[in-house]
């Protein structure tokens, strides 16, 4: 690739300082350092270097890089967050802190909470409180009041300030009924009674990973030189994208480093409901020696860059050309006629991608975003585009692995073995069950072996022998089956319950489901997905104190609670990295904003949604009022809100369009997938611009 | 779509601003003509980003037509649809008010609406305990004859009939009361300074007050009260009006002749003083308000309004001269000539003109005869067979021609139908029962759930063989093969050897010579399509419906309609976890029973057009052809009690045949009524006071109704009357009258 005159430049700078990287999207501030590391692994190969993002995801194009580049003595760079050096930091440190931080078994081993058994923990506090009429006046799953109560306590962790002021915070922003206040107080009762919790367990979730390894390890001077030693220079992509407790020890980890590369997106900051925060970023481009601007885009084609000026700083745009009518149709595709219907858009726009990929460009190279993308939203984009034989991948962020059919066959065959779980069965639940156990197995057939075969109303021993059965019953289900039945039902018998979990799943795919005539024979996916299982429930097992659970059995219940309740989701980080050239995108437009990609077209889906800009709404935390730009007492009025939604919709486009090659397809209908109009400020900027480009034009 | 603007229309569009009204003709391009001034204001009127031009229309489907219309207008100019414009029934309307402040309307965020059924439903119930209540009302009403002489009880008959009358008279006291901002206290207020028998008023307040609790209790409002209620919210708060009138700088009010007392109150607070407001209708057409609050009067008073600019639209390319020349002449008779001076004003001008040469909608050329009454006497059945005889003519003379019978009573249309089709004529009735799609699809997607979650049941798979082909269920012969179809899957014995045979025991096979080959196709293609919904089966509810829907070949309103659902469903699934497949469809069924969630989707048809059923006949009431077209019309039963004239010896349908003295108790009721709200000190109470005054105004909204039904006619129009069930009913005066004018034999 050509390097530009302001890169070459850039890349001259000596290894002895400071620099700050900043720039829109596509202009190339990644490739710069990454050719910047291999540089550094050339003059310096063996002064080890710390590669640090936001999450893991952001480090892929260094390890591509890196994988790419021949002759590198590639294992003196680390790839890293934040986060993983303070659990690595804090589990290696424990015992010289754990008694003054107030657990109460200082000298057990800490247990490591991952976010499903954080909220397995907070669900047993939470629920009898809710039986007690907590939080009566909010209506949100559970699933959602368990992650925003701990929301809440990360947010104190990474913006820094006590978790037992999260409460009066929220009161003192709030402007509307009376009733939520009781509702913040309620949250500040689960939250204390939370890290009680923890604390009397030796449980750590998120936020005391965090508090532990700002509080005492890092303020422990022997600790911060083990840690500081490790590296000579360090590399910082995304660092907008973090919280503030991140750039507070970076701030003082700095001069330790020998040299360091700092690089920032201008206007991104997508991860505030994770606590991201750009304002205190900046706050490390005053403390590098250099700092650079690149200000060309290499993604963006021409006409896609002034779309972005014009939308994204309309004040501005008398600076540039005025853009015409023909060239803003060539960027921006509007529906050639009105629709009215959701489903109607979702044909259009897949109408337009397969006329896009008739005339060569790769389906890979197209993401279709929306505001958000649900289970059904998501199907049925992916259904019109499959009439159209082209195929799609959803990236949904949290798919509940519950979803998954397989999953489902290994959890009822599980409640079989264990009636005493009392899990109610239901008979399309053991149908499908038997349909995917069983190979070939109809749903005729698996129906009529579950109205004759099983038995609710016994306690032991639900499946009934096949042979039992009269002759014709028999024949109808045809002896083929009825053989596999029977191979399923005696080893189910034999089985001994008290297996942990992955255990019995890992025996029964081994010595039955995968065995020729049942339905995991050969069958990779299925493979996948009993892994996916038998993973998940080990870290569930792992990252549960044993000493609150009486056994292995009581273990599995909770686990199959948690599982059914879709609290526990499908891991997506290696399906996301493998990028597909063959399959167009769904996502979420944050979530694609997040992931550093640009494709060449984008369709915008739902144009007219609020979704593009709105907060989501969440009555038990709120991302700006618990930032800590948020002055103390001050309220969260309507103003503040129509503020940030402009600023926030400012930050979308300009992010979309920066990860913009070509085009932008809009797709738009009068009514939206609940069937409500949607008039939204972005349809509302695209119309002002698609008016005056008219006038412009002198067609108006 | 005409190119060319004729002169009226072109004035018309040069509306920059103010108040104006427009009285359009029959087949006048009013829609055109509005749906171009909406498109021209929003991108000539500068509107800024949050402003739009409100337009307002009489029902759901006008809405969508408008909303489509105007779209492809901006679309063609080169921006985007959906913006710069609201479209919205009068009702719809009001929600929207309420909606921005609804606790100025003493309502919580999430007040229901009841749709009409339910209102319905609680009416009944409310008339039922009411009649309990007081078993002795109607003795001292019934007329002799009625009441039984040894018990004194009211007959068999009467006795029969008295709810059904109760319940109209309620509703009609209660919408009234709404429309006058009566609540039921401050009627009983009123009625504590009145010292005699006040019976009928307490009737209905008693009725009302039931019927307000029953409201309540569900924390719900009907459609009445959203009018009301919006006034209400306009009223109290200044700064809300001032944020409406910014948002909506123009109004544009379709079929304004048909707007209430409040409702017009509601449009004249959003204008304001000196707002710009445009009100397009035809007073002529004004058919609906014996039925609702509507009062046509109103349009012809703001015609007459100063500051109002007055436009006709008074073209139409519809008819041929021959039916316009009728209808101008109806209006003359009506206006010069009707024997009762007291409805002369029952139609005014415009008179209907044809377009001129060159015009893009020319008038179908005349043709000798194309006008015909029919006067000599026919019984019922004979009117029928006279019916059947000229359809079959006329469409064998004319097999690419639109026809439709019209009849001024349900009853009377369905009659029609069924000897149309005895003798083998294609019928088309779905004007008088348009398919509701919200229950279709939900009620079809919860059938073929129903049918999933019991695989081996083939009563169930039947039913959802039925539900795949449902779109024949119009055609009589194909639905005939489907029904025996559907009969062979129930009587399949074990449906595994239907679905998924296993060698030697294959269920279709064997019915191989005994039923058609198309019959036998259609199964097999059925196989396949609910092995593919048995193997979606594994995928979530939500999923699984858009799935099925896939293969239902469903409407883009239908499908639209299961996108919803699959949403709510989805919804519930993530708020009970525990759920099952089972109890989610327990509450698929009840959203395929209950219509309230699905507001904002349009309940009607996608708009009835007569040009897809050339060669067939449409059969319909007189008010469902409202705003539609045919070559040619048979306007049946126009006699004089469908018709009355105020001639002695005229029965009237609302005098109620088993009271005394032909009493109207919901006209006696209405009256009193609104004598109490205008605060008149001196009421006359006693029965039989009002009911004569109601003639008249049956008389006029009947003569509308025949000129709305004259207009219909492209070619030709055929009016017969028949002697009714008791044989004592004449040609109706307009069509005597209308015959001598026209020199028309019989």
């Amino acid at each position: 690739m050509q390097l530009s005159a302001e890169q070459k430049q850039f890349l001259a700078l000596p290894f002895d300082q400071t620099l700050f990287l900043h720039g829109l999207a596509g202009t190339g501030k990644t490739t710069l350092a990454g050719k910047r590391m291999l540089q550094l692994l050339r003059e310096a190969p063996d002064e080890p270097i710390l590669v640090l993002t936001p999450q893991r995801s952001l480090a892929f194009p260094y390890r591509k890089l890196l994988e790419q580049a021949e002759g590198f003595k590639s294992y003196s760079v680390n790839f890293a967050t934040m986060n993983t050096i303070a659990q690595r930091m804090v589990a290696l440190f424990w015992p010289l802190y754990s008694e003054r931080a107030g657990f109460h078994f200082p000298y057990r081993p800490p247990q490591f909470l991952t976010l499903e058994t954080a909220q397995f923990y907070l669900g047993k506090l939470i629920d009898p409180m809710l039986d007690r009429g907590a939080f009566s006046s909010v209506s949100i799953t559970r699933h959602r009041l368990y992650s925003q109560v701990l929301d809440n306590l990360n947010k104190s962790a990474v913006v820094g300030f006590p978790y037992t002021e999260i409460g009066a915070k929220l009161s003192a922003a709030w402007v509307g009924e009376s009733s939520q206040l009781n509702v913040y107080a309620d949250l500040q009762v689960a939250v204390n009674a939370f890290r009680s919790f923890c604390l009397e367990n030796n449980l750590l979730d998120f936020s005391l990973q965090v508090q532990l390894f700002r509080e005492f390890v890092w303020q422990d001077p022997l600790c911060r030189r083990y840690l500081t030693s490790q590296f000579a220079h360090l590399i910082y992509d995304n660092c907008e994208e973090d919280p503030p407790y991140v750039h507070d020890i970076l701030l003082e980890w700095l001069p330790s480093f020998k040299s360091a590369l700092i690089v920032y997106d201008d206007q991104a900051g997508y991860r505030v409901f994770l606590g991201a925060d750009p304002h205190s970023a900046w706050r490390l481009y005053e403390q590098a020696q250099h700092t650079r601007e690149l200000t060309q885009s290499f993604t963006a084609s021409q006409e896609v860059a002034r779309l972005r000026n014009y939308l994204v700083t309309p004040e501005k745009s008398s600076v540039y050309p005025p853009l015409d009518y023909a060239t803003l149709t060539k960027v921006l595709h509007i529906p050639e006629h009105p629709l009215r219907f959701y489903q109607q858009m979702l044909a259009d726009v897949a109408t337009q991608i397969q006329e896009l990929v008739a005339s060569g460009t790769k389906p890979g190279q197209i993401a279709i975003l929306a505001p958000f993308v649900n289970s059904s939203s998501g199907f049925a984009m992916q259904q019109a585009l499959s009439q159209r034989r082209i195929r799609a991948r959803i990236f949904r962020p949290s798919i509940p692995l519950i979803e998954d059919a397989v999953i489902q066959c290994f959890i009822t065959l599980a409640e079989l073995i264990h009636p005493e779980w009392h899990l109610p069965l239901a008979k399309t639940q053991l149908t499908n069950c038997l349909t995917t156990a069983i190979d070939g197995l109809d749903m005729v057939r698996a129906r009529l072996m579950v109205d004759k075969l099983v038995d609710f109303a016994t306690s032991t021993d639900l499946l009934k022998p096949f042979d039992g059965l009269p002759e014709a019953m028999q024949t109808r289900i045809t002896p083929k089956f009825g053989s596999r039945y029977e191979q399923l039902r005696l080893w189910l018998r034999q089985v001994d319950p008290q297996l942990p979990l992955d255990i019995f799943v890992s025996q029964l795919f081994g010595e039955v489901l995968s065995q020729p005539g049942f339905g995991f024979h050969q069958n990779i996916s299925a493979g996948q997905s009993t892994h996916n299982l038998i993973e998940s429930y080990r870290k569930f097992r792992l990252s549960v104190n044993m000493q609150t659970v009486r056994d292995s059995n009581q273990l599995s219940l909770d686990y199959v609670r948690t599982l059914l309740d879709g609290v526990i989701s499908a891991q997506y980080l290696s399906t996301w990295q493998n990028e597909d050239p063959d399959s167009v995108l769904i996502a979420p437009a944050l979530t694609f904003l997040v992931s550093g990609q640009s494709v060449v077209y984008q369709v915008w889906l739902s144009v007219g949604s609020s979704g593009w800009y709105e907060r989501l709404e969440q009555p038990l935390t709120h991302p700006y009022v618990l930032n800590r730009a948020w002055p103390e007492g001050k309220k969260w009025t309507s103003e503040e809100e129509s503020r940030v939604s402009n600023a926030n919709l400012e930050m979308i486009l300009s992010g979309l369009l920066s990860r913009c090659r070509k085009g932008i397809i809009l797709g738009l209908s009068e009514y939206n997938q609940a069937g409500q109009e949607e008039k939204g400020l972005l349809l509302l900027h695209l119309q002002s611009l698609l008016r005056q480009a008219l006038k412009e034009s002198g067609n108006a | 779509m005409p190119e060319v603007l004729r002169e009226s229309q072109a004035r018309i569009l040069s509306y920059i601003g103010g108040k104006m009204g427009i009285s359009a003709v029959p087949g006048s391009g009013k829609t055109w003509t509005l749906s171009r001034l909406a498109a021209k204001l929003i991108s000539t009127a500068e509107l800024q980003p949050d402003q739009e031009v409100l337009v307002v229309t009489f029902s759901n489907s006008a809405a969508d037509n408008f909303s489509t219309r105007i779209g492809q207008l901006l679309r063609q100019s080169g921006v985007l649809s959906g913006l710069g414009y609201h479209v919205r029934t009068l009702h719809g309307l009001a929600n929207d008010i309420i909606h921005q402040r609804p606790e100025l309307a003493g309502l919580t965020n999430d007040y229901q609406i009841l749709d009409q059924n339910e209102a319905d439903a609680i009416l009944t119930h409310t008339v039922d305990a009411w009649l309990k209540l007081n078993p002795h009302f109607f003795d001292d009403l019934l007329a002799p004859g009625y009441i039984s002489l040894d018990t004194h009880e009211p007959t068999q008959k009467a006795a029969e009939n008295i709810p059904g009358l109760v319940k109209s008279v309620g509703l009609a006291f209660i919408r009234t009361a709404k429309d006058l901002r009566l609540t039921p206290a401050e009627i009983t207020n009123r009625l504590r300074d009145y010292p005699v028998d006040t019976s009928l008023l307490q009737m209905g307040l008693a009725l009302y007050q039931d019927y307000e609790a029953a409201l309540n209790y569900r924390g719900a409002i009907d459609f009445d009260d959203l009018i009301w209620l919006a006034y209400q919210c306009l009223e109290n708060d200044p700064d809300l009006v001032a944020l409406l009138r910014h948002r909506w700088p123009y109004i544009l009010e379709d079929e304004a002749q048909d707007s209430s007392v409040l409702q017009e109150k509601i449009l004249r607070q959003l204008v304001g003083t000196d707002g710009n407001w445009v009100r397009v209708g035809d007073p002529n057409q004004a058919i609906y308000a014996s039925f609702t609050t509507a009062n046509p009067n109103l349009l012809k008073r703001f015609l007459a309004e100063p500051d109002v600019r007055k436009e006709d639209l008074p073209e139409s390319g519809r008819s041929c001269q021959s039916i316009i020349d009728l209808a101008n002449s109806m209006i003359d008779w009506v206006q010069y000539e009707h024997p009762n001076r007291e409805v002369r004003d029952a139609l005014t001008p415009p008179y209907i003109q044809p377009t001129k040469p060159g015009d893009p909608q020319p008038n179908p050329p005349d043709e000798p005869g194309a006008v015909e009454f029919v006067n000599w006497q026919m019984s019922d059945q004979a009117e029928l067979d006279f019916l059947v005889e000229r359809v079959q003519a006329w469409l064998e003379k004319n097999p690419e021609s639109t026809v439709v019978v019209l009849a001024f009573l349900n009853d009377r249309v369905a009659k029609i139908a069924d000897a149309l089709r005895n003798a083998n004529i294609p019928v088309v009735d779905s004007l008088m029962n348009l398919p509701d799609p919200t229950r279709l699809s939900a009620g079809a997607i919860a059938n073929i759930f129903e049918s999933l979650l019991n695989p081996d049941n083939p009563k169930k798979l039947a039913v959802t063989f039925k539900v795949w082909k449902r779109k024949f269920r119009e055609d009589q012969a194909a639905w005939d093969q489907i029904e025996a179809g559907a009969r062979l899957i129930q009587g399949c014995p074990a449906l595994e050897n239907y679905l998924y045979p296993q060698e030697g025991v294959e269920w279709l096979e064997n019915l191989k010579g005994q039923h058609s080959d198309e019959m036998l196709t259609d199964l097999a293609a059925f196989r396949e399509v609910v092995r593919r919904w048995h193997q979606a089966a594994l995928l979530t509810p939500d999923q699984l419906i858009l799935a099925v829907a896939q293969d239902l070949e469903l409407d883009a309103v239908e499908l639209a309609t299961t996108h919803k659902i699959a949403l709510l469903i989805r919804n519930l699934q993530d708020m009970h976890p525990e759920w099952s497949l089972e109890d989610l469809n327990s509450e698929l069924v009840d959203i395929s029973k209950n219509l309230r969630r699905f507001e904002n989707l349009s309940n009607d048809a996608e708009g009835f057009d007569p040009q897809a059923h050339k060669g067939q006949v449409v059969v319909a009431t007189m008010h469902k052809a409202k705003g539609l077209e045919w070559d040619k019309v048979f306007l049946s039963s126009a006699n004089n009690y469908d018709y009355p004239s105020g001639e002695e010896g005229e029965a009237y349908r609302a005098e109620t045949y088993y009271l005394r003295d032909n009493l109207n108790l919901q006209a006696e009721a209405l009256a009193q009524l609104k004598n109490l709200a205008e605060g008149f000190p001196i009421i006359d109470f006693r029965l039989g006071t009002y009911s004569p005054d109601d003639r008249n105004e049956v008389i006029r909204e009947r003569l509308r109704l025949f000129y709305v039904g004259i207009t219909r006619a492209r070619r030709s129009l055929t009016v017969s009357y028949n002697t009714g069930r008791l044989k004592n009913n004449k040609e109706a005066l307009v069509c005597s009258a209308l015959r001598n004018r026209m020199n028309l034999g019989g």
